[in-house]
């Protein structure tokens, strides 16, 4: 939804929380995020660099939120928001030790290719 | 309202606990003095403060468990259940960095990576795991799983100058934060489905309630079977978003197909830290397992039981996989790491086992207690395993091939008889702890009517004779390869001699912690909720003081 057709609905009276009429539904979104999720499921698998993967992963995490946000919106319930925010600052954490781990692997190799990550087996 | 605060705070006393010490060790880890007495310092107050958090954790083991039938104690605005399953989880998980970090102080200084941060993170880690047996709601659950992962992705990585634990720690990481991502798509899809369902038969309130929390979730499932349409548990995207929870809990538990990260990562990370992760892990998220499926595919309630089903299908089929997959790999293993990775890959389908029997309501209670008094006796049969790894190393390396513990009986008579303890009683044979376990697991199983997948079990776990016999038969009927005459003292051995003397007691004793209720009578099928609270939809608050 537009902000001008939002301000025009809240101006009219209705719950801004609530889709007004012309809005995006709420099965769009829904498909938006199963592909963002469904790109990054396939990335993880495919991708052989770790940063790529990582950033496959968080493509996923961020397709959840859509979700989480689509859903919240279209129910006027807070809670989908807030569950959004928490995987953000989740995230957020697993960058910072995801990156130190990938880091002190490069020192050691020079390279993180995770076709070669392989010393163990079996 | 400060009334209610502090009750709060009385009834998560046990995370809490752990937490804040886990914030002094890190502050006593700044302080003056040098390295090695304060390194002592840190270990002792670690140890100290897990035996009082778990001490404070009894008080909880009263109060009856929530679920099926029984109106939970909620805390914090229902996000939080205090009750005796949450108890005794946090008791085990006590346990498990207890052990943990008893084992750990000469392994650390020989491998020079004794610092502070180390025991900080297990108990984060611990932190982490109790918030999930604690959860009662889905918001929850993911933060205390990420508490925990986190804090084991770190520490499977902690010998960072070694190629194996660097290694360890990039799988566990990229897989375990991937399985987080289908864990959370689970959840938006639970939280739309069951906020969809409330819209459209009008009960919707649009704040203040809460479409993660497992009491609203409970309550919607019985309305909408209630009404006489089609219930929220036959709705594709409910259906989707449990199938994708199962995916991420499964991972975390090491559960086939979900298990291939398991050898790989407990055979790179040091030691000790694969001994807690191969407990504490699957502990928390077979207790978020437990608490998820109870609410979420409750069997009391015909028609909803009918859309139940097909998950149970899948449950069963996981666990048969887990059990079978799980005992034949472990077979080939020639490194005891590994090995012992996939026995707890097998572990993981029996405790499994229980965890689809206590989603039936006649076997619910059997089956809980069944599945924690397996997790307690796996807490000392698994960790004194890896304990014992570490007792027989010195100077810096440990003996990881099967071939290495040859003769050990005639040089170490009373590390080798330790030894035998653990691979008895993982194998489940009488005198040990570990056969108890699975006899209440699989009774449980029966009592619930999954006859067949306790008989599978059952004949599968006897090929786990083989493997864990293949040891003590090297120990003593083989010529010995290795000197053992200056094993490592310490922590570990005495970490390994408690574990012993802990899984021959519970072996002796079956009854003598905590009695696992096999012949209890159990109420039959009750609605979720007591008949007479039927009012649409107050959120789930229920704060009643817990009984001292």
């Amino acid at each position: 939804m537009n902000p001008v057709a939002e301000s025009a609905a809240v101006a009219a009276g209705a719950n801004p929380l609530l889709p007004v009429h012309g809005a995006v539904p709420l099965s769009w979104y829904l498909i938006l995020s199963a592909m963002l999720f469904m790109i990054g499921v396939v990335g993880v698998l495919v991708k052989r660099n770790p940063i790529v993967i990582f950033m496959s992963i968080e493509l996923m995490l961020n397709a959840v939120n859509l979700s989480f946000i689509a859903f919240g919106r279209y129910l006027g319930n807070v809670g989908g928001q807030m569950f959004a925010i928490f995987v953000m600052a989740v995230a957020a954490a697993e960058v910072a030790v995801g990156l130190g781990i990938l880091i002190s692997i490069f020192r050691s190799r020079e390279n993180i290719n995770v076709d070669e990550i392989n010393v163990m087996k079996g | 309202m400060n009334q209610s605060v502090l009750t709060d705070l009385q009834a998560l006393i046990c995370p809490l606990v752990v937490i804040v010490l886990g914030m002094i060790v890190l502050l006593l880890d700044l302080g003056t003095g040098d390295g090695p007495a304060r390194r002592r310092l840190i270990y002792f107050v670690s140890l100290g403060g897990l035996v009082a958090a778990a001490l404070l954790a009894v008080a909880n083991t009263t109060i009856p468990n929530a679920g099926v039938g029984v109106t939970p104690l909620t805390h914090f605005g229902g996000g939080m259940v205090a009750d005796r399953f949450g108890g005794l989880f946090c008791i085990v998980l006590c346990i498990i960095a207890g052990l943990a970090i008893t084992m750990s102080d000469r392994y650390l200084e020989e491998k020079s990576l004794n610092s502070g941060e180390y025991y900080a993170l297990i108990l984060f880690s611990t932190s982490g795991a109790m918030l999930m047996a604690l959860a009662y709601d889905l918001v929850n659950i993911f933060v205390g799983l990420e508490i925990l992962s986190v804090a084991l992705y770190i520490l499977s990585g902690f010998a960072r100058r070694e190629r194996r634990s660097e290694e360890s720690a990039v799988k566990y990481f990229l897989l375990g934060s991937f399985a987080s991502g289908f864990l959370l798509y689970g959840m938006a899809l639970i939280y739309g489905a069951v906020g969809i369902a409330l819209k459209n038969t009008g009960l919707l309130q649009p704040t203040g309630t809460s479409f993660t929390n497992l009491g609203v979730i409970a309550r919607t499932i019985q309305e909408s079977a209630e009404t006489g349409g089609a219930p929220i548990t036959a709705s594709p995207l409910f259906i989707a978003g449990v199938a994708l929870l199962i995916v991420g809990l499964a991972f975390k538990a090491a559960i086939v197909p979900f298990h291939s990260y398991a050898p790989d990562v407990y055979e790179g990370a040091p030691t000790p830290v694969t001994a807690f992760m191969s407990a504490a892990a699957k502990v928390g998220a077979f207790a978020a397992l437990i608490r998820v499926f109870g609410i979420l595919l409750p069997a009391d309630n015909a028609s909803i039981a009918q859309a139940a089903v097909p998950f149970h299908a899948v449950l069963w089929g996981l666990a048969a996989a887990t059990i079978v997959v799980g005992n034949v790999l472990a077979i080939r293993q020639t490194n005891i790491k590994r090995m012992l990775a996939y026995s707890s890959i097998a572990h993981a389908g029996y405790i499994l086992v229980g965890v689809l029997a206590s989603s039936v309501p006649g076997a619910s209670q059997n089956a809980k207690d069944a599945v924690i008094y397996y997790l307690f006796t796996y807490t000392f049969m698994n960790l004194g395993a890896f304990a014992m790894v570490i007792w027989l190393g010195r100077d810096g390396g440990e003996y990881t091939s099967i071939a290495d513990y040859a003769g050990l009986a005639k040089q170490q008579p009373l590390a080798a008889a330790a030894m035998a303890v653990f691979m008895l009683s993982l194998a489940g044979i009488p005198p040990a702890a570990g056969f108890l376990a699975k006899l209440y697991v699989f009774t449980s199983a029966v009592q619930a009517g999954l006859t067949g997948l306790a008989v599978l079990a059952l004949v599968v776990s006897v090929i786990g004779v083989y493997y864990y016999l293949n040891i003590i038969v090297a120990m003593y009927f083989r010529d010995p390869v290795n000197d053992f005459s200056s094993v490592r003292a310490g922590g570990a051995r005495a970490a390994a001699l408690l574990s012993a003397a802990a899984t021959l007691l519970f072996g002796f004793i079956p009854a003598g912690v905590f009695s696992p209720t096999i012949q209890r009578d159990q109420p039959t099928a009750q609605p979720i909720l007591g008949a007479a609270e039927k009012s649409p939809l107050p959120p789930a608050v229920a704060v009643v003081s817990p009984q001292p």
